[in-house]
C-alpha cells in the first residue's frame, strides 16, 4: 500500500481497479433520470439540427449582435431567430435592433435630402441601441413606471406556499412534541420519585430531555444551508451570494426576479459543455450530446445531507458544475450520535435511558417527519456528514423507500473523511451493497471500561473520563456539561491534570480533554476537498451520464503518499437493511437474553443501539419500548434464551433507533 | 483561559501536525502561477488551513468561462486581471493570510526574471508548457525550492513533485512498539523477574502486563531451548500453549493480550532495511558544513547503532495501554523512558562530536529534535525525486512506461496523452479540441475537421512513443485520445476541487515536513 512498488520506478500512480472501459455490470436503475426521459422526448419528435448550434456559435462573435435575417423573413417572425436562452434585455434589443433596420431600408419619400438625414438619425439610434447606449432592460425602468409594476399582481412561488405550509406543519409538530416532552418529563419525575435508589452518578434525566426544544427550533427552521461551518469555512457571505440564485432558501424570490438574477454570462458554461456536448468512448449509449446543460440547470433536483464541512465543499461544486435545484438540510440537529456524544464511553447500563429515549423520539419524529415523497422528490441524494447514525437512518430510509419497486430508487452518494483518509461511494438502494453492509469496516470506537477509568487509570484519556464522567455528576449534581463551553472544559481539565499527578501519569493537556470530551475527530481541508469533490463528480456522471459512473466505493488514503483503491463491495445477503436472509448466530446454549443483546450490540455488522426481540411466531422477548411492553418483557432478560427460542429458531430482532429489522437464526453450541 | 483564538481555529488540524507542523506552515510563503480554477482550489485548501502567504502570478483577463468555473471569480470580474481578482477573493478566506499578486505574465517573467520564484518556499504552477516548465523546474531545482506541476483537463488530473531531496522524521506511524521482547535491556529483564505469578492473587494475577507475562515466559523458554527463541511454528503453538495454562480463568484480558502480542516476543528487534539504506547513504557517509540537521543526525544514531546500542537503534520509549493496575503500568513506562532517555543523552554526544568535526555549535541541533529523532528513528524518510530534466530529456523510463502501457488497466495512458497535448500545444499554441467520437444514434457525425484533430493528435502521441522507442502501440490509446480531444482542455469544477485537495495535502505535507509525501507523480482517473 501507500506509495507502492512502483515508487522505484519514479512513478506512484493511483490506481482503479475499475478499468474505465469496462462497463458496469449493474443497468442503470434510474427509471426516471431526466435524461432517460428527454431521450424519449427527443426520439419523438424529429432529431436536432446542427444548424440550430452552428447558429449559436456564429451569435456569440461581437457584441451579442446577430446580423439581420434573410429579407424573405416576415418581421413579425423575427422572435424565432432570437436565442431563447438570452436574457430578456438583450433579447429585446436584437428585436428592435432588426426592427429599426427593417424600417431604415423600408423608407421612401420624395425629398432626398430629408430621407437622407432621417435615415443618418436612424442609423445613430440604431448604433447606440447596438452597442448597448439606449437601455432596453426593463428591470431597470425609471420611477414613472413604479406605481404601474406595484399594481401588477405577483403570483407566490410556488416554492413559498410548500415552505409556509411545512412552517405550519412544523409548528404543529412543535406543539405536538411539546406536549409530549412535557409528559415524559412528568413520567420521568414520577419514576425517579418512585426509584429510591437512584445511583448519584446517574445524572438528572430532566436536564438531557431539556435540549430538546432547542433542538427542534433550528429543525423546524427547516431548509437550511446550516452551519455552514465556521471552522472550514471562513468566507460564508461569498457562498451565500454565489449560491443564492441557485439554492432554495426559505424566502425564494418570485420567478421574475429570479430570471433577472439568474447569473449566465457569456462562457459561463463553456468547459463543462465540452463534456456535455460531445460523445466520449466511455459513455453510457443514452448518452445525448448537447442536452446536459438543461438537465442540470433545470431538470434535476439534488438533496445534499450534512452542512459542515463536507456540506460545503459539495455545495460548492454542485453550484459550479451547473447543478441549480438544490435542497440542502442539516441532519446534525437531529443525529443521535450527537446526543448520544454525553453519553459516551458510558458503560451501557450506566446512564439515563429516559434520556436515550428521548433523543431516539426527536430521531423518530423529526427524521421520520419527512415523509417517502419527500425523498422521492429528488433525483439523487449526497450524504457529506460526519455521523454513521444519521447515516444508517437515510440509508435505511432509501432502502425501504425502494424495496419492492424499481421505480423508487434513489441513488445515495455518501461521503465520509477522517483526517488524511476518507471514502466516497455510490449507494443504488437494492441494487448495490448499502452502507450497513459495509458497517463492519468502521473502526470500532476506544470504550473505556468503566473500571479502568475508575480504579486503575494509565493513559491520561483515563484521567478525562475520569472527570467527565464520574466527578461532573458528583461536583456538579444538576448542572449539565456543555462541551462547547471553554469553562466546562477547564474545569474537566483541571481535575483529571489532578488526578493525572496523583498516579503519576503524564500527557493530560486541555485540548486533549476538548477532544477526548468533545470526541473530535481531526479533519482538514483538503482531505474534504478530495472527499466532497469525487462525490460530486459521480453525482454529475450519473445525472449527465456523460461517463460510467463509480461502482462502487473509493477508499482514500493520503498520510502515505497518495493512494486510492476502487471497489466492488459486495452486497450481503444477511444485511439488516438490505438483505433478505437470515444471520445466523452460534451462541452460548447458557446465554441468557441479556447477554445475547448486548452481543447483538457488541457485533460489528450490527451494532444496534436498542434491539427489540420477537420470535418468528410473534412472542414478544425483550421490547425497549413502549414501557409498557418494556415492564411486560423485561423479567425475559434474566431467562436463557434457549428456554425461549428453540436451537434453529429465528428471532426477529428491530431498533427503535434504526429503521431496519434482522431476522436472526441462533444456534445454540 | 490558556487556549488562544487561534489555537481554538485550528484545532481539528492541529490534531494532525501539532504546533511545530502550523507555525512551519505559518511561515511558509507559495505562489500560484496561473489563477487557474484548480490553482485557486489549491490555495483555498492552503488558505483554509493558515498558510503565511501566497502570491498569484498571472497576466490572463477574466473571461466568461474563467468565472463560470471558479469559485473565486465572479460576473463582475470578467475583463479584470485574474491574478488581482482571485487574490481578492482567497484573501476572504483566512485574515491571518496575506494575499499578494503581480500582473504579469508567468511565461516571460521565466524568460527574463527566473529569479523572482527563488523567493517562496514552494512553486506550484499550473497550465505552464513545456519549455518554460523546464526552464522553471531547473532554477527551483538549483535553488532547492519544490515545485509543483499540475494541470487538470477533463476528467483526467495530473501532479507532480520535482525537489532534490526530502527528509522526514515525523513521519507518523500507525503505532510506535519498541518492546525489545527478545532483547530485554537489564532494567527491564530485572523487573520482570520482581513478579513471581504462582503467589499472586487472582486480582493481581488478572492485572500482570502482558509485556512482564511475556517476557517471563520467553525468559523460561530460552532456558529450555539453549538461549533460542520459539521460532517454527510448531514452538510459536507450543509457547502460545504454556501462555495459556498460565491463565487462570479465560476473564484474564491480560493474557488475552500476551497471546495476541505473542508474535512480537518471536520478531527479532533489527535496524529496518529502509533506515539501513539511509545510515549508507553518501550523505549520511560524508558530513560537510553544509549537511542537514537530518543527516547529521542519521549519522549519530548510525554511530550509536554500531557503538552503544549493539547493532540496534535507540529505544524509542513509549509502551501501548496494556491491562494493567496504574502503579505497575508508571513504572513499565518509567523503565522504557529511562532508557530512553538515557540513548537520547548518548546520541547528544554522537551529535556533538559531529557538530565539532563540521565546524559548528551544538546549539545547531536542539534537544526536542534528538528526542524527536531518537523516538522515530526505525521510521525516518528520504525521498529523492527525480528532475524533470531527467523525466522529459535525458532519461526517461521507457521501459517502464512501455510495459505499463500494455496494461489497460494502468494509468500510465494517461500520463502519455498528458505529455502528447504538450507537444500539440506547443506546435500549434492550443489544446486538441473536438467533438471526435460519435455512434449511430447521435444527430451528428464526425467530419473532416474532427476527424483530423483525432489524428493530428494522434501524430504528437506516436512521435512521443518513437522517442521512447515504444514500437508497441497498444488500441485502448484511441479511446483515450477521443476523450482527451472531447475534454479540449476544459477545467471541470470537480476534478479542480479534487485535484486542490490533493495537491494541497502534499505541499502541506512538505512544508511542515510531516507525513511521506508522494514520489513523485500522480494521475487521477475520474472518467
Amino acid at each position: 500500500l501507500g506509495p507502492n512498488e512502483e515508487e522505484d520506478q519514479g512513478f506512484v500512480f493511483i490506481r482503479r481497479r475499475n478499468a474505465p472501459i469496462q462497463e458496469s455490470i449493474i443497468p442503470i436503475p434510474l427509471t426516471e433520470t431526466p435524461i432517460i426521459k428527454k431521450n424519449q422526448v427527443i426520439r419523438q419528435s424529429k432529431r436536432r439540427s446542427s444548424l440550430e448550434k452552428r447558429g449559436k456559435r456564429a451569435s456569440s462573435i461581437g457584441n451579442g449582435f446577430v446580423a439581420k435575417p434573410h429579407p424573405d423573413v416576415n418581421s413579425n417572425e423575427f422572435f424565432r431567430h432570437i436565442q431563447a436562452e438570452l436574457p430578456e434585455p438583450i433579447k429585446l434589443r436584437q428585436l428592435l435592433a432588426w426592427c429599426g433596420l427593417r424600417a431604415l431600408d423600408k423608407q421612401t419619400s420624395a425629398d432626398e435630402n430629408a430621407l437622407k438625414i432621417a435615415k443618418i438619425i436612424e442609423q445613430e439610434v440604431l448604433n447606440d441601441l447596438i452597442d448597448g447606449k439606449i437601455s432596453t432592460s426593463w428591470y431597470h425602468r425609471q420611477n414613472g413606471h413604479e406605481s404601474l409594476e406595484k399594481t401588477l399582481p405577483r403570483k407566490p412561488h410556488p416554492q413559498n406556499i410548500v415552505n409556509q405550509r411545512k412552517l405550519k406543519e412544523h409548528e404543529a409538530t412543535l406543539q405536538r412534541l411539546k406536549a409530549e416532552y412535557e409528559e415524559w418529563t412528568k413520567l420521568i419525575s414520577e419514576i425517579n420519585a418512585s426509584v429510591v435508589n437512584v445511583s448519584p452518578s446517574i445524572p438528572s434525566s430532566e436536564d438531557k430531555i431539556s435540549i430538546l426544544p432547542d433542538e427542534i427550533d433550528i429543525i423546524v427552521g427547516g431548509l437550511r444551508l446550516g452551519n455552514l461551518s465556521i471552522l472550514h469555512w471562513r468566507s460564508l457571505s461569498y457562498l451565500y451570494d454565489m449560491m443564492a440564485a441557485t439554492l432554495m432558501q426559505t424566502d425564494v424570490p418570485t420567478p421574475e426576479d429570479s430570471d433577472s438574477s439568474k447569473k449566465v454570462w457569456l462562457g459561463r458554461w463553456s468547459h463543462i459543455n465540452k463534456i456535455l456536448d460531445r460523445r466520449g468512448p466511455f459513455c453510457d449509449k443514452s448518452f445525448s450530446p448537447g442536452h446536459g446543460e438543461d438537465i442540470l440547470l433545470n431538470q434535476c433536483r439534488i438533496l445534499v445531507i450534512g452542512a459542515g464541512g463536507l456540506g460545503c465543499e459539495i455545495l460548492k461544486n454542485l453550484a459550479l458544475s451547473g447543478f441549480k435545484d438544490i435542497e440542502v438540510i442539516d441532519m446534525d440537529t437531529i443525529d443521535v450520535s450527537n446526543l448520544n456524544r454525553q453519553f459516551l464511553f458510558r458503560p451501557a447500563d450506566v446512564g439515563s435511558p429516559k434520556a436515550k429515549v428521548a433523543a431516539e423520539f426527536i430521531m423518530k419524529r423529526v427524521a421520520g417527519d419527512k415523509d417517502d415523497d419527500y425523498y422521492l422528490g429528488f433525483h439523487l441524494i449526497i450524504c457529506g456528514l460526519d455521523s454513521v447514525e444519521a447515516r444508517r437512518w437515510i440509508n435505511a430510509t432509501l432502502v425501504n423507500i425502494a424495496q419492492d419497486d424499481p421505480e423508487r430508487i434513489r441513488v445515495l452518494i455518501d461521503g465520509g473523511t477522517e483526517g488524511f483518509k476518507g471514502q466516497a461511494r455510490v449507494i443504488i438502494p437494492t441494487v448495490t451493497s448499502c452502507y450497513e453492509c459495509s458497517l463492519d469496516m468502521l473502526n470500532k470506537q476506544t470504550a473505556f471500561p468503566i473500571c479502568t477509568i475508575a480504579n486503575t487509570p494509565r493513559l491520561p484519556e483515563h484521567c478525562i473520563e475520569w472527570a467527565s464522567v464520574i466527578q461532573w455528576p458528583k461536583e456538579r449534581e444538576g448542572e449539565k456539561m456543555d462541551t462547547d463551553d471553554p469553562t466546562h472544559i477547564q474545569w474537566l481539565y483541571d481535575i483529571a491534570l489532578k488526578r493525572a499527578m496523583e498516579f503519576n501519569i503524564t500527557g493530560v493537556t486541555y485540548s486533549l480533554t476538548q477532544g477526548v470530551v468533545k470526541n473530535i475527530i481531526p479533519a482538514i481541508a483538503s482531505t474534504n476537498a478530495i472527499i466532497a469533490a469525487a462525490c460530486c463528480n459521480e453525482a454529475f456522471k450519473i445525472i449527465t451520464t456523460s461517463q460510467p459512473y463509480l461502482n462502487n466505493y473509493m477508499m482514500y488514503i493520503g498520510n502515505e503518499g497518495v493512494y486510492t483503491y476502487t471497489f466492488e463491495h459486495q452486497k450481503k445477503d444477511d444485511c439488516p437493511v438490505c438483505g433478505n436472509q437470515s444471520a445466523f448466530l452460534d451462541v452460548d446454549k447458557e446465554i441468557t437474553v441479556e447477554d445475547f443483546i448486548e452481543l447483538l450490540k457488541e457485533k460489528p455488522t450490527i451494532q444496534l443501539k436498542k434491539p427489540s426481540l420477537t420470535t418468528d411466531t410473534n412472542e414478544k422477548i425483550y421490547w425497549q419500548s413502549p414501557p409498557f411492553f418494556e415492564q411486560r418483557t423485561r423479567p425475559n432478560l434474566e431467562k436463557r434464551l434457549s428456554e425461549l427460542v428453540k436451537d434453529g429458531g429465528t428471532i426477529i430482532v428491530t431498533d427503535s433507533t434504526l429503521p431496519i429489522s434482522l431476522n436472526v437464526t441462533v444456534s445454540y453450541v | 483561559m490558556n487556549i488562544d483564538k487561534k489555537t481554538q481555529k485550528y484545532d481539528r488540524q492541529l490534531r494532525l501536525w501539532q504546533a511545530s507542523g502550523q507555525a512551519a506552515l505559518e511561515n511558509s510563503k507559495v505562489c500560484l502561477i496561473n489563477g487557474t480554477a484548480t490553482g485557486c482550489e489549491i490555495l483555498k485548501d492552503l488558505v483554509l488551513p493558515g498558510i503565511g502567504s501566497f502570491t498569484v502570478v498571472d497576466k490572463k483577463e477574466v473571461d466568461g468561462a474563467d468565472a463560470g468555473i471558479s469559485f473565486f471569480l465572479d460576473e463582475d470580474r470578467i475583463g479584470t486581471n485574474r491574478a488581482q481578482a482571485v487574490t481578492e477573493l482567497l484573501q476572504e478566506l483566512n485574515e491571518d493570510v496575506r494575499g499578494f499578486y503581480l500582473a504579469e505574465d508567468p511565461i516571460s517573467l521565466i524568460e527574463n526574471r527566473l529569479d523572482y520564484f527563488c523567493q517562496f518556499t514552494i512553486v506550484i504552477a499550473t497550465d505552464i508548457p513545456e519549455k518554460p516548465l523546464l526552464k522553471l523546474s531547473e532554477a527551483l531545482w538549483n535553488a532547492n525550492i519544490p515545485l509543483f506541476i499540475v494541470r487538470t483537463t477533463g476528467f483526467i488530473g495530473y501532479f507532480r513533485i520535482v525537489h532534490p531531496e526530502h527528509t522526514v522524521v515525523e513521519t507518523h506511524p500507525d503505532s510506535i512498539m519498541d518492546l525489545r521482547l527478545d532483547v530485554p535491556f537489564p532494567a527491564l529483564e530485572q523487573y520482570a523477574k520482581t513478579f513471581d505469578f504462582d503467589s499472586m492473587d487472582n486480582m493481581d494475577h488478572g492485572h500482570i502486563p502482558y509485556v512482564v507475562i511475556l517476557l517471563k515466559y520467553l525468559d523460561q523458554w530460552k532456558k529450555d531451548h539453549d538461549g533460542k527463541l520459539p521460532c517454527t511454528s510448531a514452538e510459536k503453538k507450543q509457547f502460545k500453549q504454556i501462555i495459556e495454562s498460565g491463565r487462570r480463568n479465560v476473564d484474564e484480558e491480560n493474557f488475552a493480550e500476551a497471546l495476541a502480542n505473542a508474535w512480537r516476543a518471536f520478531t527479532a528487534t533489527k535496524v529496518p532495511h529502509q533506515v539501513q539504506e539511509i545510515f549508507n547513504d553518501p550523505a549520511c557517509e560524508t558530513l560537510t558544513a553544509n549537511s542537514s540537521s537530518f543527516w547529521i543526525l542519521a549519522r549519530a544514531i548510525r554511530d550509536f547503532v554500531a557503538n552503544e546500542g549493539q547493532g540496534l537503534l535507540p529505544l524509542a520509549g513509549s509502551v501501548p495501554d496494556m491491562k494493567a493496575d496504574t502503579s505497575t503500568y508508571v513504572s513499565l513506562q518509567t523503565i522504557y523512558r529511562q532508557k530512553a532517555k538515557a540513548e537520547i543523552a548518548i546520541v547528544r554526544s554522537h551529535v556533538n562530536k559531529i557538530l565539532n568535526s563540521i565546524g559548528r555549535t551544538s546549539d545547531f541541533i536542539h534537544d526536542d529534535e534528538i528526542d524527536s529523532f531518537c523516538k522515530h528513528a526505525a521510521f525516518i524518510q528520504v525521498i529523492r525525486y527525480r528532475s524533470l530534466k531527467e523525466e522529459y530529456i535525458s532519461d526517461p523510463k521507457k521501459a517502464e512506461i512501455d510495459r505499463w502501457l500494455q496494461d489497460p488497466q494502468d494509468n500510465i495512458v494517461h500520463y502519455v496523452l498528458i505529455r502528447a497535448i504538450d507537444k500539440f500545444y506547443e506546435a500549434n499554441n492550443r489544446y486538441p479540441d473536438a467533438a471526435t467520437f460519435f455512434i449511430e444514434e447521435d444527430p451528428e457525425e464526425a467530419t473532416e475537421e474532427s476527424k483530423s484533430e483525432f489524428e493530428l493528435l494522434k501524430t504528437y502521441v506516436n512521435i512521443l512513443l518513437s522517442e521512447w522507442q515504444i514500437t508497441n502501440i497498444p488500441d485502448h490509446l484511441d479511446d483515450y485520445i477521443h476523450e482527451i480531444c472531447r475534454a479540449g482542455g476544459s477545467e471541470l469544477p470537480n476534478m479542480a476541487s479534487l485535484l486542490g485537495g490533493l495537491v494541497s495535502q502534499e505541499v502541506i505535507k512538505l512544508i511542515t515536513r510531516q507525513y511521506i509525501p508522494l514520489n513523485n507523480t500522480s494521475i487521477f482517473d475520474g472518467i
